[in-house]
Parts: C-alpha cells; structure tokens; sequence
C-alpha cells in the first residue's frame, strides 16, 4: 500500500517535472474574453496549426479570462501568471490599440514578450447590397454634399477599432471625422444585421468577418483597406488605394506569454508557430477564413508590436482620444 | 496647576496663548466642516454632469434594428471629456448583461436600480478609483440576444477631477485661515500693547508721585475697564487724606489740650514756691491736684478718642440694661454730691443687645458724666435704654440748662464746650467720643433740646439688637 502510494508520488513528481522541463508538453492558449468571440477565433486558429504541424505532444486547450477586452487577462499575465510558460494569450489589434490608450490600467507594451502574430485581417467598406454607393468615390460625394445623410455603424464605440476605420476613411475622403454619424454595435454581427435592415448605410468592419457572412446575402464590400489585394473570394474587391485613397487599416492576431517565462521556453514557442506557419496547411486554413498570413515572430514582432502602439497612440492624439472611451 | 501658570503670563501673553489654540482648532474644524462640505458639492455638481452624459446617451439608444444600437456622435464624445479630467467609461446593457456596449465590467450599482432613477457610487476599475452612474429604464421592444425588458445604461468617470477641486477648495480655505490667523494675532499683539499704553502711562505716573502726594490719579485716557480701579484707588487717597488731616487737627487740638493744664500747673506751682504759709501752700497744692485730675481725665480721654478712632470694634452679646446700670452706678456718688436726682427708667426688663461693650459704656458712661456735669445741683436726670426693630437706644435727658440753637450743630465735634464754658471744665472730648463710638458701630448720636421747656437730650442709636445680629 504504502509502496504504492509512493511510487504514486514519484509518478507525479515526474510528470510535473516533464511539465517544467517542456513547456509544449501541456499547451494553453488564453481567450481573453468570453467564448465565441474574436480572441476564441485566435486560439482555434493556433490549436488548429501546431496540431498540423505535429510540433506539440498534445493539441492546445483553450481557456477563458474574459473581462474589460483583454485586460483582465493582461494584467493576470503581467502579474500572478507571470512565470507561466505552457500558456499563451491571444491579443489583436484591438489590444495594442486599448494599450495605446492605457486601458490595460498601468501595464505597457514591454510588460509581456510577444511570441507571435498569426494571421493579418484587414479593414472593408460595407454597404447594403442595394445601396447606390458604387466605390469610394460614391461614398466621398454623397459625405461632401451632407455628412449627416451617411450613418456608419460597427462594433463598439468611439475610439474602437470600427470606429477608427470609420474616422480614418472618413478623413481620407476629406470629410472631418468630427462630422459623421456613427452607431455603435455590441459587435460587427450586430453592425451587419443592422446595415441589412437599412438602419445604417456603412459598416466599417474587417474583411475575414465580413467574408463569413458574406454569404448570407445582402451586403457588399466597396473596398478593401490593405497594401494589395486579398486573396481568395475577396480577390476582386479593389483596395482602398487603387481607388486613389490612402487608407490601411490592419488588424493582426497572434500570442504572447508572460514577462518571466524562462528564454528557453519563450524560444520553444516561437520555434513552434514558425515551423506552423511554414507549413502548406496554414496558408490555406488562413486564405479559407479570409485571413492573410503575417508571420512575425520574436525579436521582429517585438519590434512591430512597440511600433503599432506607438502610431496607435499617434492616432488617439488626433482623433483626441487621450481619454478615450471604451471600444 | 497650568491654569495658574496662565494666569500669570502678562495679559498679551495669555490671550496668545488662550486664543491660538483656540483659533487654530477653530479652523481646523472648519477645515474638516469645509472638505466635507466641497467633497459633497463636488459629487453633486460632478454627478449632474454624469446624468447629463447619461441621458444624452440614452436618448442616443436604438433598439430598431432588433439589436442594440447606439449612436454615439464625436460631439457627445467631446461632452465626455469635458467631463472629467480623468477617463470615462460607458456601459449599456441589457438588465441580464447578456447585450453590451462599451466597457465591460464596470462596477455594478451596489443594490437593485430603480426604473428611471439615477445613482451614482463609489467604486473601483482597473485600478482607478470612479465614481459611477447608473440608471436603468424598460426597452422599447424585447431584443433577440436577450429576454432583459430592462436597460441598464452606466457612465464612469475618474474621481481625479472632483477631488482636484475638492482639494483646490480646500487649499484656498486653508491659506484664507492661515492669513487670517497670522493677521489676527499681530492685530491682537498690537492692539493689547496700544490699550494698555495708558495703564503703563498710569504706573509710571504713580511710581513719580511724592510720599506726601495725595492728589487723585489722573484717569484720563484709561479703559473703561481699569477705571473703576483708579477710582477705587483715588477713593483709597481720599480716605487717607482725611484721615491724614483728622490726624493732624487731633494731634494740633491734643497739644493745645495737653500744653494749657501743663501751663497751668507751671503757675500753680510757681505760686505755690513762692508761698510761705503752710495754709495757703496746702490750698495751693490741692488746686494744683485738682489740676492733675483735670489734666490725667483730659489725657485719658484724648487716648480713649485716638483708640475709637482706629482700634477694632470687637463685639459681643450683652444685655444692655444691666450695662447701663453698671455705668449709671459708678456715676451716682457725682450725681448725689450735686444732690441731683439720676435713675433708670427701665432697670429691671432685659435687652439682648451687640456691639464692642468697653466702647458702649464708655460712650454711655461719657453722656451721663456730661449730663452730671452740665446740669445745676438738685437737677434731675433720666436715662433710657430700648430697643426698637433691632436698633438699640440709649437716652440720657436732663432738666438743666440745655443748649443754646447755633452751638446745637456743632455739639459733639471735637473740643468743642457747648454750654457754661469755664465755670465747669470739660475737655469737650466726651460727645466727640460718644459719637465716634455711635459711629463705629455703624450708628448715630442724636444731641438735641429735651421735649420739655428746658433741658437737653442725647440719643445714642445703633443697629445691634437682636434681630440684627
């Protein structure tokens, strides 16, 4: 009896020192947020390549820390799980975004290390599929001759994401962002099932979401916000750019770890997603999502990271979102 | 004992040392009075902000499309920031939280809502201290996410910004106290030394004065406060000086007095050295004693008047007809060698009385010997003691000569011999005596015509019966 309970013990001691030996042993992945929303998308999408990679001994478990956009689970990670090195947490765009505007409460940019960022989305002008707007030039026309007859609409309020697109083509078109109208949504479902019904005549959402109900009917994408245009079904839709107007708007995906995860582990990870992401499987699980691939890991997503805060924050300023309010 | 200690401290010291602290608590209770009261208009004010953003967005919420819908423009947004310095937060939702817009998570309202009543409260997010309003008001029309019939629509705020003012509130009320307070205490330093100028004036001018200085103060220019001082001061040197001058006219009167019986005796003798005659020597000597007796009783006199005037009246309980008695005694062989008729009328009743008994017989004493001595041989003489509503009398009237009206009013003052100067020798001390002895006793001397044709009365009155002491 006894013999056995200690070999129980030994058994135990050594799997918990396999845990701490491999952090991809046991994998996690942090929704921070309640499930079926964005961030539950992240951790699919990261369960879905590392399993095809082979790369993990176990497929991820998915975990939920919803509460205030990721910040709840930002500041668990900055400081009780600090040191937790078999889990990451999704962040977007959206995070880096509230960061920028010090929504994560005291916590910066630097107080966690960013492992990688999976997948690119980017920014679409949607309009009902009976709408007389054509491409932007429609939509710049009808805002120079009354900006009160044009409601945008997205997830979420001044200062988000939809907000932003809004605020940011609207100044493109030469139209003060001060002037328009715009209706805020629990989300971009919500923003959608409202442009349908007529309720708002643009929805400034993201192309990937948009694609997914795209097949519903009823609605239409006069432009794209990204570099050049996208692949798969959203190949004819031409970009903001070609249209004469300079507006990019990126929304990326990807995982971070806590600040004191051990530079062995941290180096596990990102050696994982960049075998992941060079597989043949992940550029197709992306292109059927709508999804662009945006392989930056380490150092480099560091990098970028630190630099998209810093224009976010850029461009709180202009909008005057020193004191935002929430997205 | 501190209290003691203060009492000590000139007057300048001990109103600092009184109203310092005093004042001082005195702000800081106001100070405390002042933040609670700023802290609570800060919150009112603040909060009407709040329900103003509040409404605006409520009147911003859309359930047309089946969802919930808000249309927020840039200018509310600017509303917000003008708001509060720190940031704001919104939040509407659906009763059940199922629907939301804006920041999730902000702190529920500590207990159930009211339809279409705004609260507001203290809470906690992300580490901001907020202050948070809430109001709650039934949906238009059901959505389709959610069952809720109720909307919740909640607005944070930072707290920074009111407690800013609260703070600059209270920093002006406490600099405004501090000058205040300095401002009071040099006015309180200078006018103490401005007010007691005068009274510093006065000391030195008493410190100047000559011994014999007995002008009154000059109280020009003093507080009403320290006035009746100088007056009870100048009351003081009237007093003295009176009795300085009393003094001097008794010791003037006292030497005359003394210096005739002794001049007297200088002839007396002078004529008996130059006598031969045994028999006429004899006769010489025996005047020359009576002289002595004269002189001795004068001086005995002039001592007993010196001690009245100044020793203290000890008093006592006695029956004031056995005292007259006693007295009227000792007088009968005068009286019977004049063959005049002296009694008592009341000799047998008893009169409680009080007063100083060696001073009492010696003015009673001093007004039957005057009456002896003043009334003609076979005269007669009645004394009377009474006692009448605690006012004790003693009367002595007799049927001699009486006394003529204009020296009337000036019986009993000193060496003063109203009637039958010279044939009878007196030292016109004996009604002095009696009345300053009425007088020590807080009583009169009344010297007046007997009620009959001739004669004169004497009336010693002082309160001291029984229903007095």
């Amino acid at each position: 009896m006894r013999r056995l309970a200690a070999a129980a013990a030994w058994g135990s001691l050594l799997l918990a020192l396999g845990a701490l030996a491999n952090p991809l042993d046991r994998p996690q992945c942090v929704a921070p947020a309640k499930p079926g929303g964005g961030f539950d998308v992240t951790c699919r999408l990261v369960q879905k390549m590392l399993a095809d990679a082979k790369v993990l001994a176990k497929p991820v478990e998915i975990s939920f820390v919803p509460g205030g956009i990721g910040a709840v689970a930002y500041n668990v990670f900055v400081a009780k799980r600090s040191a937790e090195a078999n889990t990451v947490v999704a962040f977007s765009s959206g995070s880096l975004l509230n960061l920028a505007q010090g929504k994560f409460g005291r916590y910066t940019e630097d107080d966690v290390r960013w492992v990688a960022a999976i997948a690119a989305d980017y920014g679409a002008i949607v309009v009902p599929q009976n709408s007389p707007l054509r491409n932007l030039r429609d939509l710049e026309q009808l805002l120079r001759r009354d900006p009160t007859k044009v409601v945008f609409g997205g997830g979420g309020g001044v200062g988000s994401q939809d907000w932003m697109k809004a605020a940011v083509t609207a100044r493109a078109l030469g139209v003060d962002f001060k002037s328009i109208r715009f209706v805020a949504f629990e989300g971009g479902g919500e923003a959608m099932k409202a442009l349908r019904g007529g309720h708002i005549h643009v929805f400034a959402g993201d192309a990937a979401e948009t694609l997914q109900q795209m097949g519903d009917g009823g609605i239409r994408i006069i432009a794209v916000l990204a570099p050049e245009r996208l692949a798969g079904n959203l190949r004819p839709i031409p970009t903001a750019r070609e249209q004469g107007y300079d507006i990019r708007w990126e929304t990326i995906r990807g995982v971070y770890v806590g600040p004191k995860v051990l530079d062995a582990d941290y180096a596990a990870w990102v050696q994982a997603f960049q075998k992941a992401m060079s597989m043949p499987e992940y550029a197709q699980m992306l292109a059927e999502r709508g999804l662009s691939p945006f392989p930056l890991t380490g150092t480099r997503l560091q990098e970028h990271v630190k630099q998209s805060v810093s224009e976010y924050r850029k461009l709180a300023a202009q909008f005057g979102l020193r004191l935002s309010a929430a997205p | 004992m501190p209290w003691r200690r203060v009492r000590r401290l000139t007057l300048r010291q001990g109103l600092l040392v009184l109203l310092v602290p005093t004042m001082v608590g005195v702000s800081a209770i106001e100070l405390v009075n002042t933040y609670r009261y700023s802290a609570e208009a800060a919150n009112t004010a603040y909060d009407r902000s709040l329900l103003g953003v509040i409404k605006a967005i409520d009147a911003n919420v859309s359930t047309a499309t089946g969802g919930l819908a808000v249309e927020l423009p840039y200018r509310l947004f600017e509303l917000f920031e003008l708001t509060a310095s720190g940031s704001v937060h919104f939040r509407v939702a659906t009763a059940d939280g199922l629907v939301e817009i804006g920041s999730p998570d902000l702190p529920p309202p500590p207990a159930p809502l009211t339809l279409g009543k705004a609260v507001f409260y203290d809470a906690e997010y992300f580490g901001d201290s907020v202050r948070v309003g809430a109001y709650m008001r039934e949906l238009d029309r059901p959505l389709s996410a959610s069952g809720a019939q109720h909307l919740l629509i909640q607005v944070s705020e930072s707290t920074r910004s009111r407690e800013e003012f609260t703070r600059r509130f209270l920093q002006s009320t406490a600099t405004r106290d501090a000058v205040f307070l300095i401002t009071m205490f040099l006015a309180v330093i200078t006018i103490v030394s401005l007010v007691l100028r005068p009274v510093s004036r006065l000391a030195s001018q008493v410190r100047g004065r000559q011994v014999a200085d007995l002008t009154p103060l000059q109280a020009r220019d003093l507080p009403a406060d320290v006035q009746p001082l100088v007056d009870a001061v100048n009351q003081q040197i009237a007093r003295t000086r009176d009795l300085v001058a009393q003094q001097r006219l008794f010791l003037d009167d006292a030497s005359h007095q003394l210096r005739t019986p002794l001049a007297t005796l200088r002839t007396q003798t002078d004529a008996v050295l130059r006598q031969h005659d045994p028999q006429l020597v004899r006769q010489g000597l025996e005047e020359i004693s009576g002289q002595l007796d004269y002189a001795t009783r004068s001086t005995n006199q002039l001592l007993v008047l010196a001690r009245t005037d100044t020793a203290a009246i000890q008093a006592s309980a006695f029956d004031l007809v056995a005292l007259v008695r006693d007295t009227v005694v000792v007088l009968l062989p005068l009286a019977r060698a004049k063959k005049q008729d002296l009694g008592i009328e009341n000799s047998d009743e008893n009169l409680p009385a009080r007063g100083d008994v060696g001073l009492l017989r010696e003015a009673i004493s001093n007004l039957v010997e005057n009456a002896v001595r003043y009334t003609q041989p076979g005269g007669e003489i009645t004394v009377k003691a009474a006692s009448e509503r605690a006012t004790l009398t003693v009367e002595v009237v007799d049927n001699g000569p009486g006394v003529a009206v204009d020296d009337l009013s000036r019986l009993g003052e000193r060496f003063m011999r109203g009637r039958g100067r010279g044939a009878q020798s007196g030292s016109g001390l004996g009604l002095a005596i009696a009345r300053s002895i009425a007088q020590r006793h807080g009583g009169t001397l009344v010297l007046e015509s007997a009620p009959g044709a001739r004669g004169f009365r004497a009336i010693l009155r002082w309160p001291g019966g029984e229903a007095g002491t």
